[in-house]
């Protein structure tokens, strides 16, 4: 049984070496930083809830898991919807002032376009780089869902994104 | 993925590799927070597995007095008895800010759930919002529910979820709506429409716990205390609606708002609790239809629910002024004052720490509460010439607050946030910041200082002017202290940001 300290050493240095990674997924999938430590704060208030319980190896993928439900979870407050639903680009959304910075609007607009499942489909399959098999389990559901979620997805972002150049390079 | 198509090439190089700006997450808090959740699970959960039959055949108990786990409407007419009187008027009492965690099956949002496919289900399909096939769902079983709530120390909501019962049509969900802007709290089961690729909200429909509203109609959500629960006054048009009430010889009171567009009515039980549903028809041009009968018939068909009201309890409130209603054309309008405003707070900024990198600035309405209510701000990052010990530009947050739907300096001993700018002082948090309030120069200055051994510092500083606008400022750094940026430079730094620009006769109340 870990003792109270040893479980909280535990948590922080998972907390350590994590966050970032769950704080850019976050981001990925609301295009806010704000929101994305929202939603990387309630995830690991749950993480941490479920500690004792969470096999070492196995954290990484629960947390991601998490970060994606409590991600839906927001996107069906209404408040998130009435944002999501405006054509304007929501301010700060992308705040890298490099080249490629419109290249980047466009598909974060694009992005915005998506059901909320949809999105996180892309994101973890082209973003954070997941086989099907690992979006399945970060979405809970079967391999199939995810396949026909990104042909769907895919088939949306190839009407939203004809006619915009490939930077050369790319 | 060796070969990319067009669309995929975009996606990747597509990806935003902007730098992340300072963490708000709070471990510390996080972790008491975390502790919290487990204790109250713990309680619960222990509590069904000493007696799991039992809960379970109370839910099935309940099930027999109102809806069955079929999901079939009971042939028995529905009775609607007046509930347990109050010791106080439950209009003006409201519950704490801490949401009771489900550590057990909620029969409430299954009864709401199953109730509300049967009366309004057919009544959607008939109008176009979606098809029948949306209907063609199982609620999950209590059992399933506590397997995996005890599998995965899962509250009863997360374990739906996790069931996969998380898409349908009618999943109500239990809320806490702000009151006042946060200092107290109305409760209601809210369902939404699941259709995540309508652009606008077909359908919200809402069960009221008693307390915190009252049936007269007025401007809805957090703009009144009490609230309204249907407003008579023109909302999805400019025109108002045709309103009508009717009172039932059973004591229920019935109210109907036809916006043309739209559609919207309230029933008011006799228990004190109440049911509200608004549907979006053609407002936006989707063509659907459905008539104020078939939508009235519908909301009588749903039961009168019997809510946990245990926690509802005479509140005072601080004064505050009133947050803004949300508008949409604001932001615009104020364009050229948040610029002036922003511009000279980054002059400020510069001229101590150099030139900057500014990214955006804008006027922004944040969104309060159920999100029908506003904080008018204006705010911009900036990026300072000036590398953290991880050799990571520091960034910083400024935001100007308008006044009205918030209040200044830090939360009393004990409150929750509510609607104060810092957090600071939520009751069982047991955080170790460092919060501090002074007065200088007739201005409130409120301070948080939060470090993991002093490797990972934020800072966040609020100045409160008495004319009743606020500046916040937030920024942190990472890998150690950095000389010449801490809380005693930062928060000379806040009292030195000009007023912003606007308009002061706009924002007076009696």
């Amino acid at each position: 049984m870990q003792s109270k300290e040893q479980r909280e050493d535990e948590f922080q240095s998972f907390d350590l070496a994590h966050r970032d990674r769950l704080r850019r997924y976050a981001y990925y999938l609301s295009g806010d930083w704000h929101q994305a430590d929202d939603i990387v704060q309630k995830a690991l208030t749950k993480l941490f809830a479920a500690w004792h319980r969470v096999e070492p190896g196995g954290a990484p993928a629960y947390a991601r898991r998490i970060v994606t439900n409590v991600y839906l979870s927001h996107r069906r407050l209404a408040w998130v919807r009435r944002e999501r639903a405006t054509d304007d680009m929501p301010v700060q959304r992308i705040e890298a002032p490099q080249a490629e910075v419109e290249l980047r609007l466009t598909v974060a607009g694009a992005l915005d376009q998506l059901a909320a499942r949809e999105r996180v489909t892309i994101v973890l399959r082209y973003w954070e780089q997941l086989s099907v098999e690992e979006t399945a389990a970060a979405m809970g559901c079967s391999p199939g869902t995810v396949k026909s979620q990104t042909s769907r997805a895919m088939g949306k972002l190839r009407r939203l994104l004809a006619g915009t150049p490939v930077p050369a390079g790319a | 993925m060796e070969h990319h198509d067009h669309t995929e090439r975009l996606l990747l190089q597509g990806r935003p590799d902007d730098p992340a700006p300072p963490s708000a997450v709070d471990i510390k808090r996080v972790m008491s927070r975390g502790y919290r959740a487990q204790a109250r699970r713990n309680a619960a959960i222990g509590g069904a597995s000493a007696a799991g039959i039992a809960a379970i055949a109370a839910v099935l108990a309940l099930s027999l007095t109102g809806l069955g786990d079929d999901g079939q409407a009971p042939d028995a007419a529905q009775t609607f008895p007046p509930g347990e009187p109050f010791d106080f008027d439950p209009a003006t009492a409201a519950y704490p800010s801490v949401h009771p965690v489900f550590g057990t099956v909620d029969p409430v949002g299954r009864e709401l759930n199953t109730a509300a496919k049967d009366a309004f289900g057919e009544l959607a399909v008939d109008a176009g919002i979606f098809d029948a096939d949306a209907l063609d769902y199982e609620f999950p079983s209590d059992e399933a529910a506590l397997e995996v709530m005890g599998e995965h120390d899962l509250d009863y909501y997360s374990a739906l979820s996790d069931l996969g019962f998380n898409q349908e049509q009618f999943n109500f969900a239990p809320r806490g709506l702000d009151a006042k802007g946060g200092q107290a709290y109305l409760r209601a089961y809210v369902a939404l429409d699941s259709d995540e690729e309508a652009e606008h909200l077909a359908y919200r429909i809402s069960g009221y716990q008693p307390g915190g509203w009252t049936a007269e109609p007025g401007p809805t959500g957090d703009v009144a205390f009490p609230q309204h629960l249907i407003s008579d006054e023109a909302v999805w048009t400019d025109e108002a609606p045709e309103f009508a009430t009717e009172t039932l010889g059973d004591g229920r009171v019935l109210m109907t708002a036809d916006h043309g567009c739209a559609l919207e009515a309230a029933v008011v039980y006799p228990n004190g609790s109440a049911l509200t549903s608004r549907w979006d028809l053609d407002c936006h041009g989707q063509g659907r239809e459905m008539s104020l009968e078939d939508l009235s018939t519908a909301m009588l068909a749903m039961p009168q629910i019997d809510y946990d009201t245990s926690e509802l309890a005479p509140v005072e409130f601080l004064d505050m002024p009133p947050a803004w209603p949300a508008d949409e054309s604001w932001p615009q309008a104020a364009d050229a004052d948040a610029q002036a405003s922003l511009d000279a707070a980054v002059a400020v900024i510069e001229g101590v720490y150099g030139e900057t990198e500014q990214h955006g600035g804008s006027a922004v309405g944040l969104h309060t509460g159920s999100g029908e209510v506003v904080q008018r701000t204006y705010t911009a990052d900036v990026t300072l010439p000036l590398n953290d010990s991880l050799d990571i530009p520091i960034s910083m947050n400024v935001r100007y607050y308008l006044p009205g739907g918030w209040l200044p300096g830090l939360p009393p001993e004990g409150a929750g946030t509510g609607p104060y700018l810092i957090d600071c002082g939520a009751p069982g948090d047991g955080k170790d910041d460092q919060c501090a309030q002074s007065e200088l120069d007739g201005r409130t200055v409120a301070t948080r200082t939060w470090c993991i051994d002093d490797e990972h510092c934020s800072w966040f500083i609020g100045v409160f002017d008495e004319s009743g606008w606020a500046v916040v400022i937030e920024t942190g750094v990472g890998g150690g202290m950095v000389e010449g940026y801490g809380l005693e430079e930062l928060t000379e730094l806040a009292t030195a940001l000009p007023a912003p620009v606007y308009d002061p006769a706009e924002y007076e109340t009696d």
